[in-house]
């Protein structure tokens, strides 16, 4: 009797132990490989991220900083006049009233220099943002513009592929 | 008349996974901004992206611009 009670309790545990595994396994081990594989490993120390946020901030005008700790996005304007609302560092966090632009930035970054550096090449050279980002759009003009911005940056020798 | 003073120390700050690592240098001193200059270009090498955020509205940076005030560098872009 007590035999089948102990086998019971360690077949319950044996489940148990599974169950915990498989959870682990889908909560902390598969997001963190996903995170890994899309570059976004947030392996930054609280000073890290505090260091890069004021030094986002800093840069903002006074009404993008607004913007930003009221909403969490700001509008950027561009040399050409065109407008970009840049929001949380993520696929397609950039869009213009008729484009969603995705621009991903390099290097092992906390979010905030990320968004600083979106944020910087919109300002000052729109025409490599745009080459540079892939855009979603209904409207064929945004074609236009990119292929525009590839031939102009490549004249530039600002692109590396041929 | 006020008196003329050093000028105010040039910076650049490379963005990193500390925040930004900031190198501050007197553009007067020929042999701090030459040590700035080297940094710049391995970074460019790398194909890492300069700013010049001294002016409004910023730059972007192709060589060293020893007259920049502040300047950002950010690791390459690339589309999502």
């Amino acid at each position: 009797m007590a035999g089948a009670l102990f086998a019971l309790i360690g077949s319950l545990a044996a489940i148990a132990g599974v169950m915990y595994a498989a959870w682990l396994v889908v909560h902390v081990v598969l997001p963190w490989i996903g995170r890994r594989a899309s570059g976004r490993e947030q392996a930054f120390t609280r000073a890290a991220e505090d260091r890069a946020r004021t030094l986002f901030l800093s840069k903002l005008t006074p009404a993008q900083r607004r913007s930003w700790l009221a909403r969490r996005r700001f509008s950027v304007t561009a040399p050409s006049g065109a407008r970009y609302t840049i929001a949380p560092y993520d696929p397609y966090n950039i869009r213009a009233s008729d484009a969603l632009f995705c621009l991903q930035v390099g290097g092992n970054t906390p979010d905030y220099d990320k968004l600083l550096a979106q944020k910087l090449l919109i300002e000052c050279d729109e025409t490599l943002f745009l080459a540079k980002a892939n855009v979603r759009s209904y409207s064929v003009e945004w074609d236009a513009r990119k292929e525009a911005a590839l031939e102009d940056c490549r004249a530039r020798g600002l692109l590396l592929e041929a | 008349m006020a008196a003329l003073g050093p000028r105010p120390l040039h910076v650049l700050r490379i963005l990193d996974e500390t925040g930004d690592t900031q190198i501050g240098y007197d553009p007067d001193d020929a042999a701090a901004v030459r040590q700035v200059e080297e940094r710049f270009e391995e970074l460019m090498r790398r194909n890492f992206v300069a700013f010049d955020v001294s002016t409004q509205p910023g730059r972007l940076l192709r060589t060293f611009d020893p007259e920049a005030k502040e300047i950002i560098i950010s690791h390459q872009f690339s589309g999502g």
